[in-house]
C-alpha cells in the first residue's frame, strides 16, 4: 500500500508540470483531488483499515492531498503568468507609427506679437481698446494737432476715401482721441490695430500694425513714461536692454522722443536700432479731447508691431508677413 | 540737409571729433542719417599757376603749358583745354597722382613734347559734372598747396534728417546755432553788413495781401561783369550741399539761403516790366515755370507779379520769363517772407516741391530777409562787380510768428519731466537758444521766443527745450506706482481669443491680408454690392475696402495652393467695411471672422482612407465656434453670390442672421484652374461673444433611456424639420436627439430616404418607465408623420 501511494503522488506531480493550460491543470486537479478524484478515492479506503493503522495512513495520504493541492496552485500561478504574457505580446503595437489626426495650425506672428506687447501692459494695468479703421480727419489729424497742410501730413502718405471726405487712419492714434473723447482721467490703455500708408516696398507695407499706448491721470511724468518703456521692452525681448531717448517731432507729443535700441544689448550687432516713439500727450491734444491739462497730464507711445516681430523672430522682409504662405506660417506653431 | 562739417567748425570752434558732432546733432534732436564724404581724394593734386602757354607745333588744339607748382623747377605740361591761358591758377594732379576716376598720371610725351602732369576740369576730378575747361582757381591760390587744402578737403557731410517743427534748422546757421548750445560754445557767422547803395535803379513793391507776407525787400544790381563766375569756395559750400550750379546770381541766390536760411529768388531786370506787386492769381491765371511747366493758377494762390502778370508763384518757384540767364546784365534780388499759412498746401495742389517752399512752409524768420539781401549784394558785388542799387523794402501785417509770450512755471518742468531741474541753469540754457526772459520771480518766468524759432508756442514746448538742452539721456527714469482698478477683458477680447485657439486647434493657420481688394473679384464675390473705394489706390489691384474677408483670403488660399500645398486651412479676423448711413460717417466696419479649407479632410494616415472635405467639415467648425453662445444656432439653405446654391447656408443665432458657410461657387472654377474649390465660412465676430457667467442646472440622478427610431421621408426634406417636429412635442423628457444614419437605396423608394434618430430620455424628477416612453414614442411619431409626411421604416 505504501509503494501505491508513493506511486500516485509521484506520478500526480509529474502529470501537473505537464499541464500545458490552464483547461488541463483543471481537468487534472479534478482527478487527483475532485470527489471521485484517485487521492479522494485512497482516504475512502480508510474506513477498511484497523483503528490503530488508520490513522497513520489518513496522515500520509493527507500530507500527499497538501502537497499535491500546492503543486497544482503553483502550476496555475505559472501557466497564468504565461497566458498573460501571451496576450500582452499579441496585444503590443509599434509605438513608432505616426498618431492619427490633424495637427493644429499657427497664429500669424504679427499676431502672436501683438497679443505678446497686449498682455504686457495688459499686466501693468492697460485696458485693451478699439477704434474704426476707416476714419475722419478730425480723429486722424485734427484732434492731435496736425492742421490741414500742416507739414507733419508729409510725414504719413494717406489713402483718402469718398472724395478725402474720409481716410484709412494712418496710426492707431484716434483711437487715444476717441478714448479721451469718452472718459475722463485716469486713463490707461492701449489700442492695436491695423494701420495704412501710401507707400510700399521692401520696407513698407501699405497696411501695417501698431500698438498705441496712452496713460492720462495727475502727474504722469516723462520719467514714468521712461521707466514704462524700459520694463516693456526689457519683457518683450526678455533681456537686459541699454535704451536711447532721442529727441523728435510728433505734432501729438511735447516733448517727443524716439527710442533706440542698442543693439549689442539685443545681440543685433552694434549701431542704434530704432525701435518706437513715443512723449508727454500735447496740450492741444487734452484739450480737443476735453481733459484739463492744467490738472492732468500724459503719455502716449506708439510702436510699429512688425517691427518687433522681425526683431524678436529674425525676419528680414516685411512682405512675408502678408503672403500667408503656409510655410512660412507653420514656422509659428 | 546735408550739412558739411567744415563749414560748421568754421562758425564754431570745437574739439570733438566727428563722430561726437553727429551723436550730439542726433541727440539734440537732429537726427544725423548718414555721414558722407565731402568730396574726392585729390592725393598729388596742387595749385599751379600757368606762367607760359605757347601752340603745341605739332596739334592746333593742345597748348605747351610751363607750370609754376611752387617747386624751384616749372613742369612742362600739354594740354588740350580751350581757356588755359597765362597767369590762369589751375589744379596740377602731379606725375604718380592717382584722379578720381583711376587715371594714373604719367609722364608722357604727346605728339614729340613731354608732358609730366595733367591740369584737371572740375569733371576730371570729380568736382562736378563741367568738363568744359580748366578749374579756375581765384589768384590768391599759392602755388604748390595741396589742391584738397584749397578746397578744404577731406571734409564730411552730416546727412540730417529734419523733423518738420525745425525749419529754423534748414540752414548752417541753424545748424550751428544747436552746436554752439548743445557745446556751450560761441558761433560766429558770415559778414551781413549794410552794403550802400550806389545806383538808383529801385523797383516799386506793392504787397496786396498784407496777411501773407510779413516783409517783401527787392533790389536792383545792376552792370554785372558779364565775366563774373561762381567762385570756387562757393562752389565747392554748394556741390556738398548736394545743391546744383545754375549761374552766378541764381548760385548766390541758393548759397544765401543754405547758409542763412532765407530763400531768394533773382529776376533778369530787364524783364520784369514796371513794380513788383506781391497779390493773390486770379483764377485760371498763367505761368511757364523755370523748369517750363505750363501752370494754371488758383485765385488761392499768392504770386509775384509785375505789370505783364505772375512772374513768380510766391515763395515756390520763379518764371521762365523773368530768369536770369548767363546774358543778364542787371538783376533785381528778391528777399521775402511768406507766412506758412500763404504756402500751404500749394505744393500738393501744383505738384511742385522746391527747397524754397520746403523753407517757407515751416517758417522762415521774419526778421531775416533784410540781412539776408545784404549778403546776397555783398556777393553779388564781390564776384561780379555790379552796382547795387537802393533796397526797397515793403512790409504786409502778417506778424508771424507773433511776439509771443510763454509764461514757463517751474513746477510744470518739475512735474512733467518728473524730476527738479535747477532754475538757474533753466535760464542759461533758454537764453543760449536766443530766447529772451522776463518778468522771472520764484515759481515762473516769461520767455519771449526769438523769431526764427515758429515752433515754440506753448510752456510744453519750452519744456521739451529744456529737456533737449540738458539731455534725454541724462533724464531721470523713474516708475511711479499706479493704482487703476482692474478691467474685465473686452467681450470682443475673449471672443477672438476662443474663436482662434478653437480654429488653430482644427487646423486652421491665421492669415493676415490686405483689406483693400482687387475689384473684380470683390465684385464677383458680393454680387456687385456697393464698397468703400478709396480715392488714392496703391495698385489697381488694391481699391476697394472689402465687404467680405474672402476677397483677400481667396488670393492667399489660391497663392499657397500654387505652391502644392495639398490641404490648405486659413482663417482670419479683421473688419468688413460697407456703406451704411446708420453707421458712424457713412460706414459700417464689423468685426468679422472667416476661414477656407480645401484638400483633404484629415492628414493622410497609415490606416485612414484619404477623403477630401465637404461640407460638413466646415460646418462643424463653425459649429465649434459658437459652442460657448447660448442662443439656437440654425443653418437654412440660402443663396449667396460666392457660394455654390446647392451647398451654401446662412447661419442664424435664434433670429439672428449671423454669416454664411458654403462651398465656393463653380462660377470660379475659371479663375481658379485644376483646383478643388474651397469651402468658406464668413462670421460676424460679434455674434460669438459668450454672454455673461454660465447658469448651472443641477445634475439629474435619474437614468437615461434610449429609443431608436428609423422614420422615411422624401429626400427634399431638411433633417432639421425632423428634429423640430420631434421639438414641436415639447416634452421635456425628451434631453437631447442625434442623427446617427443616413440612408438611401434598397428598400426605398427613389425620392426618399431613410433618417436614423437616437432619442435621449431622462425625467429630472423620477424614473420613467417603458409605458411613459412609449407614450412620448407615440406622440414624436405623429408629429413626425404630420409635419414632415414621415413614416416609420418598415410600417
Amino acid at each position: 500500500m505504501t509503494t501505491e501511494l508513493d506511486r500516485l503522488r509521484d506520478q500526480a506531480l509529474a502529470d501537473i508540470d505537464d499541464a500545458s493550460s490552464l483547461a488541463a491543470l483543471d481537468e487534472k486537479r479534478v482527478a487527483l483531488l475532485g470527489k471521485k478524484g484517485v487521492i479522494t478515492a485512497q482516504l475512502k479506503q480508510l474506513g477498511a483499515l484497523a483503528p490503530d493503522q488508520r490513522k497513520a495512513e489518513g496522515a500520509r495520504i493527507n500530507a500527499v492531498k497538501t502537497e499535491i493541492a500546492e503543486a497544482i496552485a503553483q502550476r496555475k500561478q505559472t501557466l497564468e503568468a504565461l497566458a498573460l504574457e501571451r496576450r500582452l505580446e499579441e496585444e503590443s503595437v509599434d509605438v513608432t507609427l505616426p498618431g492619427r489626426g490633424r495637427r493644429p495650425g499657427a497664429a500669424h506672428p504679427i499676431t502672436q506679437t501683438r497679443e505678446r506687447i497686449e498682455r504686457l501692459f495688459v499686466h501693468n494695468g492697460f485696458e485693451v481698446v478699439h477704434g474704426p479703421e476707416i476714419e475722419d480727419d478730425y480723429h486722424n489729424f485734427e484732434a492731435l494737432n496736425v492742421p490741414p497742410d500742416h507739414p507733419a501730413r508729409a510725414m504719413q502718405d494717406t489713402f483718402y476715401v469718398d472724395g478725402a471726405r474720409l481716410l484709412l487712419r494712418t496710426h492707431t492714434s484716434p483711437v487715444q482721441i476717441r478714448t479721451m473723447e469718452s472718459r475722463q482721467p485716469p486713463i490707461r490703455v492701449i489700442a492695436p490695430g491695423r494701420v495704412y500708408r501710401c507707400d510700399s516696398d521692401r520696407t513698407h507695407s501699405p497696411m501695417f500694425h501698431q500698438v498705441e499706448a496712452l496713460y492720462v491721470a495727475e502727474r504722469v511724468s516723462f520719467a514714468e513714461l521712461r521707466a514704462e518703456l524700459q520694463s516693456f521692452l526689457e519683457a518683450f525681448f526678455d533681456t537686459e536692454l541699454k535704451l536711447r531717448f532721442r529727441p523728435s517731432y510728433f505734432p501729438f507729443t511735447e516733448p517727443s522722443a524716439e527710442v533706440d535700441i542698442d543693439g549689442r544689448s539685443l545681440g543685433t550687432g552694434s549701431g542704434w536700432m530704432e525701435v518706437l516713439g513715443c512723449g508727454m500727450v500735447h496740450p492741444r491734444v487734452l484739450e480737443a479731447a476735453g481733459i484739463d491739462g492744467e490738472r492732468y497730464t500724459g503719455y502716449a507711445i506708439g510702436m510699429g508691431v512688425e517691427r518687433l516681430a522681425m526683431l524678436r523672430h529674425g525676419v528680414t522682409d516685411l512682405r512675408q508677413f502678408y503672403e500667408n504662405d503656409l510655410r512660412f506660417l507653420s514656422q509659428f506653431v | 540737409m546735408k550739412t558739411s562739417e567744415q563749414w560748421l567748425r568754421d562758425w564754431v570752434a570745437l574739439d570733438a571729433s566727428t563722430d561726437t558732432v553727429a551723436d550730439t546733432l542726433t541727440m539734440a534732436g537732429l537726427e544725423v542719417d548718414a555721414l558722407l564724404d565731402g568730396g574726392p581724394d585729390l592725393d598729388g593734386v596742387v595749385v599751379g599757376v600757368i606762367q607760359h602757354c605757347r601752340p603745341h607745333p605739332q596739334a592746333d588744339r593742345l597748348k605747351l603749358c610751363r607750370v609754376d607748382i611752387g617747386n624751384a623747377t616749372p613742369l612742362d605740361i600739354v594740354c588740350g583745354a580751350p581757356n588755359a591761358r597765362e597767369g590762369l591758377h589751375v589744379p596740377v594732379a602731379c606725375v604718380g597722382a592717382t584722379l578720381p576716376n583711376g587715371t594714373r598720371i604719367k609722364a608722357t610725351e604727346i605728339r614729340g613734347e613731354a608732358s609730366s602732369g595733367m591740369l584737371c576740369s572740375a569733371s576730371e576730378l570729380d568736382l562736378s559734372v563741367d568738363a568744359s575747361g580748366l578749374l579756375e582757381l581765384a589768384d590768391s591760390a599759392q602755388p604748390g598747396t595741396p589742391l584738397a587744402d584749397y578746397l578744404g578737403l577731406p571734409d564730411r557731410v552730416f546727412d540730417i534728417d529734419l523733423t518738420p517743427n525745425r525749419g529754423d534748422c534748414l540752414s548752417m546757421r541753424g545748424i550751428a546755432r544747436e552746436l554752439a548750445v548743445a557745446f556751450d560754445k560761441p558761433m560766429t557767422g558770415p559778414e551781413t553788413d549794410v552794403v550802400a547803395a550806389k545806383g538808383n535803379e529801385r523797383r516799386a513793391v506793392t504787397i496786396e495781401a498784407p496777411t501773407r507776407c510779413a516783409g517783401y525787400a527787392a533790389r536792383q544790381v545792376s552792370d554785372l561783369d558779364p565775366e563774373g563766375v561762381t567762385p570756387v569756395w562757393m562752389a565747392e559750400r554748394l556741390r556738398r550741399a548736394g545743391v546744383r550750379r545754375i549761374n552766378l546770381p541764381v548760385d548766390i541766390g541758393n548759397y544765401v539761403m543754405l547758409e542763412l536760411g532765407q530763400p531768394m529768388h533773382a529776376f533778369d531786370a530787364d524783364k520784369l516790366v514796371g513794380g513788383i506787386r506781391v497779390r493773390m492769381a486770379e483764377e485760371g491765371e498763367q505761368i511757364v515755370t523755370l523748369d517750363g511747366e505750363n501752370v494754371t493758377l488758383s485765385d488761392e494762390t499768392l504770386v509775384i507779379a509785375d505789370d505783364d502778370g505772375p512772374v513768380a508763384i510766391a515763395g515756390m518757384i520763379g518764371g521762365l520769363r523773368t530768369a536770369v540767364n548767363d546774358s543778364t546784365r542787371h538783376v533785381v534780388f528778391e528777399s521775402a517772407c511768406f507766412t506758412p499759412a500763404a504756402v500751404a498746401g500749394q505744393g500738393r495742389r501744383y505738384k511742385i516741391h522746391t527747397d524754397s517752399l520746403h523753407r517757407f512752409e515751416r517758417g522762415v524768420d521774419p526778421a531775416l530777409h533784410p540781412v539776408a539781401l545784404e549778403r546776397a549784394t555783398a556777393l553779388l558785388v564781390s564776384e561780379s562787380g555790379g552796382t547795387p542799387g537802393p533796397v526797397v523794402h515793403s512790409e504786409g501785417n502778417a506778424v508771424w510768428p507773433e511776439q509771443r509770450k510763454i509764461r514757463l512755471s517751474f513746477a510744470h518742468v518739475a512735474r512733467l519731466l518728473g524730476q527738479d531741474i535747477d532754475r538757474r541753469w533753466i535760464e542759461h540754457a533758454l537764453e543760449a537758444l536766443g530766447i529772451g526772459l522776463q518778468d522771472n520771480d520764484e515759481t515762473s518766468l516769461v520767455a519771449v521766443p526769438p523769431s526764427w524759432r515758429y515752433d515754440l508756442q506753448i510752456e510744453a514746448d519750452l519744456i521739451e527745450e529744456i529737456a533737449r538742452v540738458y539731455g534725454y539721456d541724462r533724464l531721470k527714469t523713474a516708475a511711479q506706482g499706479v493704482s487703476l482698478p482692474p478691467v474685465a477683458a473686452a467681450a470682443g477680447l475673449t471672443v477672438a481669443q476662443n474663436a482662434d485657439s478653437v480654429l488653430r486647434q482644427r487646423g486652421y493657420s491665421e492669415a493676415i491680408t490686405y483689406s483693400f481688394v482687387e475689384p473684380g473679384l470683390h465684385a464677383a464675390l458680393t454680387g456687385g454690392e456697393e464698397a468703400v473705394v478709396l480715392d488714392n489706390p496703391i495698385s489697381d489691384q488694391l481699391v476697394e475696402m472689402r465687404r467680405t474677408l474672402w476677397a483677400s483670403l481667396l488670393p492667399s488660399w489660391a497663392h499657397n495652393v500654387r505652391r502644392q500645398q495639398s490641404t490648405v486651412r486659413l482663417y482670419e479676423r479683421g473688419l468688413r467695411f460697407m456703406p451704411d448711413d446708420a453707421a458712424e460717417n457713412g460706414v459700417g466696419q464689423r468685426d468679422t471672422l472667416a476661414g477656407l479649407i480645401s484638400g483633404q479632410a484629415e492628414p493622410t494616415h497609415w490606416d485612414r482612407v484619404a477623403r477630401p472635405v465637404d461640407f460638413f467639415d466646415i460646418k462643424a467648425d463653425a459649429e465649434a465656434l459658437f459652442s460657448g453662445t447660448s442662443g439656437r444656432l440654425t443653418f437654412v439653405a440660402a443663396r449667396h453670390a460666392a457660394l455654390h446654391p446647392g451647398r451654401s447656408a446662412e447661419i442664424y443665432l435664434d433670429d439672428t442672421p449671423v454669416g454664411w458657410v458654403g462651398q465656393l461657387s463653380p462660377v470660379f472654377s475659371k479663375r481658379y484652374k485644376n483646383s478643388e474649390l474651397p469651402y468658406l465660412f464668413e462670421l460676424d465676430s460679434s455674434a460669438l461673444a459668450v454672454e455673461a457667467a454660465v447658469r448651472f442646472e443641477p445634475l439629474s440622478e435619474q437614468p437615461t433611456v434610449r429609443r431608436d427610431l428609423a422614420v422615411v421621408v422624401a429626400e427634399k426634406t431638411p433633417v432639421a424639420s425632423l428634429v423640430g417636429a420631434i421639438e414641436s412635442v415639447n416634452e421635456a423628457a425628451i434631453r437631447s436627439i442625434e442623427v446617427f444614419d443616413l440612408f438611401r437605396g434598397e428598400g426605398l423608394e427613389t425620392g426618399f430616404k431613410s433618417v436614423a434618430l437616437g432619442l435621449i430620455f431622462q425625467d429630472k424628477a423620477s424614473t420613467l418607465t417603458d409605458e411613459g416612453v412609449d407614450t412620448i414614442i407615440t406622440r414624436v411619431v405623429a408629429a413626425l408623420a404630420e409635419q414632415c409626411d414621415a413614416r416609420i421604416r418598415g410600417e
